[in-house]
């Protein structure tokens, strides 16, 4: 997490964000991730998009979720880390952000597994809301 | 009569069996995407182990270098959360009206420019690091490491711990700056402000951690 003395959400807004209680709930759970890819240094891009300057959403549902780590199949390549997961919240919640876009899991041969994001699970929440 | 009626039934009913059975062996299947590997069970049970500490941080001041510890529980508060069909939730804040822009499935294609004006896309952004290390022969090494961002507060934004982290050579980053919905001009030159993070704070326990 990074903090600024400006207070640059007055004039950017800021993402909502929380949790399910149940990590049930997270399984096929549409969301969708906006970030910028980076393709140049990535031999495994899928597409080999991205000059990381410019934005891009991709769409998809996650597998499965554990207390901390969301495992998907929404494709991301260097650059896109840090990315939010989010969905349209009810009511005028706006865009709740999720997961953070992590990486990649591998078994212990390097073969790819799922992409990996960090879960917004309580205790993360509760910091993020000491920033509000 | 009755006999061929009650055999049409019965023909029916087995019919409808098969079709449960096959229904639901389909759902098994179905269900078994979402079902981890040994392996994969095994691995995730390590990773939750490793971060079960996870309420440990760290803040570093980027411009003096300190850094002080803290837990989760010393920093809480009365907050507003709120509760929404089963999900707790801090709700968004936007300038603008609420973008609700959703494009295809599992294909990665640029935001249009007259969205990066609008909720959320004017929140996530560009978080640029430089590093600074000494390399085996002592020389001053840097580096940049970018990746994406989010405000999430009207003064902090999310990104991940490797973004400010070099866990290879264990130093911060020593400058971090973010673009908010990050935009060039035609000759390539970048036309979003662009701001200076104050603080980073990382999990005490990365890299062992996400």
């Amino acid at each position: 997490m990074l903090e600024f003395e400006e207070n640059l959400g007055t004039h950017h807004g800021y993402m909502g964000f929380g949790y399910y209680s149940s990590t049930l709930s997270y399984i096929n759970l549409f969301v969708i991730s906006d970030g910028y890819p980076w393709a140049y240094d990535a031999v495994d891009a899928p597409q080999g998009i991205g000059d990381g300057f410019t934005m891009y959403e991709c769409s998809g549902s996650i597998g499965h979720s554990s207390t901390y780590v969301m495992f998907h199949e929404l494709p991301m390549t260097s650059g896109q880390s840090g990315s939010p997961l989010w969905r349209q919240g009810a009511g005028s919640s706006g865009a709740i952000a999720f997961g953070v876009m992590q990486g990649e899991m591998t078994d212990s041969n390097d073969n790819p597994l799922d992409n990996l994001a960090l879960r917004i699970d309580p205790s993360l929440y509760n910091l993020m809301l000491t920033f509000r | 009569m009755q006999k061929s009626v009650k055999g049409v039934s019965s023909k029916l009913v087995s019919i409808f069996i098969t079709i449960l059975l096959v229904f639901l062996f389909s759902a098994s299947i179905a269900r078994g995407e979402v079902i981890l590997s040994e392996q994969q069970v095994g691995i995730q049970q390590e990773k939750q182990e490793e971060i079960s500490a996870r309420g440990d941080y760290t803040r570093i001041n980027l411009e003096t270098g300190e850094a002080e510890h803290y837990t989760v529980a010393t920093r809480l508060s009365d907050s507003q959360e709120r509760s929404i069909g089963g999900m707790v939730c801090a709700p968004a804040s936007s300038p603008t009206a609420q973008g609700r822009f959703v494009f295809g499935n599992d294909t990665r294609f640029p935001v249009p420019s007259s969205l990066l004006t609008e909720s959320p896309y004017e929140s996530i952004g560009i978080v640029s690091s430089l590093f600074l290390h000494y390399d085996e022969e002592d020389n001053l090494v840097s580096f940049t490491r970018n990746g994406t961002g989010f405000l999430f507060a009207k003064n902090a934004v999310m990104t991940n711990a490797h973004a400010v982290y070099d866990s290879e050579n264990q130093v911060y980053a020593t400058t971090v700056t973010f673009y908010p919905a990050y935009q060039e001009d035609i000759i390539g030159i970048p036309i979003t402000p662009v701001y200076t993070a104050e603080h980073v704070n990382v999990s005490s326990y990365y890299p062992l951690t996400l």
